[in-house]
């Protein structure tokens, strides 16, 4: 029997989950401290964007050219996310509204340098990350790279999770998530521990934009239907692996899988439209089914007022 | 985000200022960015003022843009009366869009009643949708903001399926631009001089409408009794719960409406890359959804407001061809104006800086 198909499914499913994962570990140090952040759409796309540019930018560096453009996505994401978190703790801004405002941004000024700079179709190419090694001989004709980026997908939730249970930082971030009228009782600065909680998150959701604009295509292509970054697939995955960083890597990887099925089982792309439904479908049962059993942090997209 | 509404003229006239404000924020900040790239913004506005509003084909396009705006804002403003979110006004609207589609290729009805049959079905589907998230926050406590986002992407993978599944194979037509068109029967009458169907005509009543609406009707009374809290509700005896759904079902049947509107309307002319004439494509809604809350917030949630921005973000993007090659600066401006709105206190800190008394 061939199995090669399963080993395809594992490679693209893995690939197709590093984006998901990166952001979704972002979006959940953001969510713990309270902040829902709509706008991860924005996070995930300008970054992608200007690691796209930089990487052009420097190409006469060579491969270094590609490191630089990861740098400048997670500059860019934690830039972005402090001031979405800056005006929606500290100038009172509704985090929904701010964060539907800030996607909406990001499709259009994305497309608006595109097309001053590029052409409305995209980038040219950069360079690619090099993948750390790559796995062949299991499958005929069978070769996949295991990049950096896939690599910090795995280790990722690990830190997040001895970061939010084991440092002093992430123990604020959870307690103004939880309860920021104690937590700010007990002398924490709510707004700036949020701040720096979606700041952080930012961190990853630029290095999970930039994935799509690196290393997976070295280029940037507009994104009118809001569907090749998956930012909301990384915001279902949070939903889905109910706010637990090795969860949320679980279903991002199975979110990822998902995807793959559609190229792999070589269904006709018609009916792989209703595969790629299931992540948001998964999300809506989870939430209808478990949602007295899911432990969302309690002070979630509740604005919090010093009085 | 609830605003009473309290008729008295000169208190309209103060509640529109922040909008004013927000609106000449977003239109100043666009210009820097233009002269940021070069360009002069007078030149630039100047020909998209006159492409909008002195062609035919612009003028068309405003009417076309509008209808839809202005229906998807109803969507989201309609819900949010009863405090709860509706982001999902695309993805309402592209099953109505749907729903209106089935109707049209698989039942012959006679002539006048078929369309409205049409539309109904479609007000029905965007309605079905949009209950879902309803009831899943009004009783399992799960935010009808990330159920709508996600029934959004449903819809739109779901709608793409029935395109090349159904509607395609059945109507035996492999258009270049994967689209369906339907009996002439079944089309919208257009108006005269313009290329656009009556849906203006509608989506103004359908506004007026959900003003007096909410103004006047028991129902009205008890979605926005629902909006100021749902404890305070209680103690009037309302049950928020069903208030809530019942909003929302309301919300996606308008934005049902939008989508037969889409699919039935000859020659919208919309001018978007995933927008076709004479017919039903997948992803003709692409970010109408989201303008929709656009024009929605700068009108502070009015209905009758609603009209209005609905035609300051129509002009926009029926200019926007006759200057850039794509409408997506109309995006980035949408966003900054959503921005500059939802932070009243921003442009309250504005008006206070320029030199007026401290505005309340």
């Amino acid at each position: 029997m061939d199995l090669s198909w399963l080993i395809l499914l594992a490679g693209f499913g893995l690939q197709n989950a590093i984006p998901i994962g990166l952001g979704a570990q972002g979006e959940l140090v953001t969510e713990k401290s309270g902040i829902l952040n709509i706008g991860l759409y924005a996070t995930m796309a300008i970054p992608a964007f200007v690691a796209a540019a930089t990487n052009i930018a420097l190409s006469s560096l060579g491969v270094a050219s590609a490191y630089g453009a990861l740098l400048a996505a997670m500059v860019t994401g934690a830039a972005l996310n402090f001031v979405f978190a800056y005006i929606a703790t500290k100038i009172h801004v509704d985090q929904v509204i701010a964060g539907i405002g800030l996607n909406i941004f990001a499709v259009g000024i994305t497309a608006v340098f595109l097309e001053r700079f590029y052409s409305v179709d995209g980038t040219p190419n950069g360079h690619q990350i090099p993948p750390l090694f790559s796995i062949t001989g299991l499958a005929q004709n069978v070769r996949i790279n295991v990049s950096p980026l896939m690599a910090a997908m795995f280790i990722l939730p690990v830190l997040v999770y001895l970061f939010l249970s084991r440092t002093k930082l992430g123990m604020h971030i959870r307690a103004v998530g939880e309860d920021p009228k104690a937590a700010e009782a007990a002398g924490v600065n709510v707004a700036w521990v949020r701040i720096v909680a979606t700041s952080i998150g930012g961190i990853l959701l630029g290095l999970g934009g930039a994935f799509l604009t690196v290393d997976f295509n070295p280029n940037f292509v507009p994104d009118y239907s809001q569907a090749i970054f998956p930012a909301f697939i990384a915001l279902a995955a949070v939903i889905a692996g109910g706010w637990k960083p090795g969860y949320v890597l679980a279903v991002s990887i199975l979110f990822g899988v998902t995807e793959a099925l559609r190229p792999v089982l070589a269904v006709s792309s018609v009916q792989g439209y209703l595969f790629s439904t299931l992540p948001y479908i998964v999300t809506v049962v989870v939430l209808g089914i478990a949602s007295k059993r899911l432990r969302p942090p309690a002070a979630l997209a509740v604005p919090f007022k010093k009085e | 985000m609830i605003e009473t509404s309290k008729a008295r003229p000169a208190w309209i006239l103060r509640a529109a200022v922040p909008s004013l404000v927000a609106l000449v924020l977003g239109l100043v900040v666009a210009s820097l960015v233009m002269v940021a790239f070069g360009e002069d913004p007078v030149t630039i506005f100047s020909a998209l003022f006159s492409g909008a509003l002195t062609t035919q084909y612009g003028q068309s396009s405003v009417l076309n843009y509008m209808y839809a705006y202005l229906l998807l804002a109803l969507a989201f403003l309609l819900p949010g009366k009863a405090g709860i979110w509706n982001v999902g006004g695309q993805g309402q609207a592209i099953l109505g869009g749907v729903g209106a589609a089935l109707i049209m290729e698989y039942v012959v009805l006679p002539p006048v009643i078929w369309p409205l049959a049409a539309i109904t079905f479609a007000v029905l589907a965007g309605a079905a949708w949009s209950a879902i998230s309803g009831l899943l926050e009004a009783y399992r406590n799960a935010s009808a903001i990330v159920t709508t986002i996600m029934m959004n992407f449903v819809a739109a993978n779901f709608a793409t399926f029935i395109l090349y599944y159904v509607l395609i194979p059945k109507a035996n037509v492999l258009s270049y631009y994967n689209e369906v068109n339907f009996p002439a029967a079944l089309t919208l009458p257009t108006l005269p001089y313009f290329t656009s169907s009556i849906m203006i005509f509608v989506a103004v009543l359908v506004a007026v409408g959900a003003a007096f609406f909410l103004a006047r009707t028991t129902l009205g009374y008890k979605i926005r009794a629902t909006g100021l809290g749902s404890r305070p509700a209680e103690s009037k005896g309302i049950n928020p719960r069903s208030t809530k759904v019942i909003a929302m079902i309301i919300g996606g049947g308008v934005a049902g409406l939008a989508g037969a509107g889409a699919v039935m309307s000859v020659g919208h002319g919309c001018g978007t890359i995933a927008c076709y004439q004479d017919g039903f494509a997948a992803g003709w809604f692409g970010g109408f959804g989201f303008a929709g809350i656009a024009v929605a917030l700068v009108a502070l949630n009015n209905p009758i407001g609603s009209i209005f921005s609905a035609i300051f973000f129509s002009v926009l993007a029926a200019g926007m061809p006759y200057i850039y090659q794509n409408i997506y600066v109309v995006w980035a401006m949408q966003g900054i104006i959503i921005l500059f709105m939802a932070a009243p206190e921003l442009s309250k800190m504005i008006l206070t800086l320029g030199g007026r008394r401290k505005w309340t």
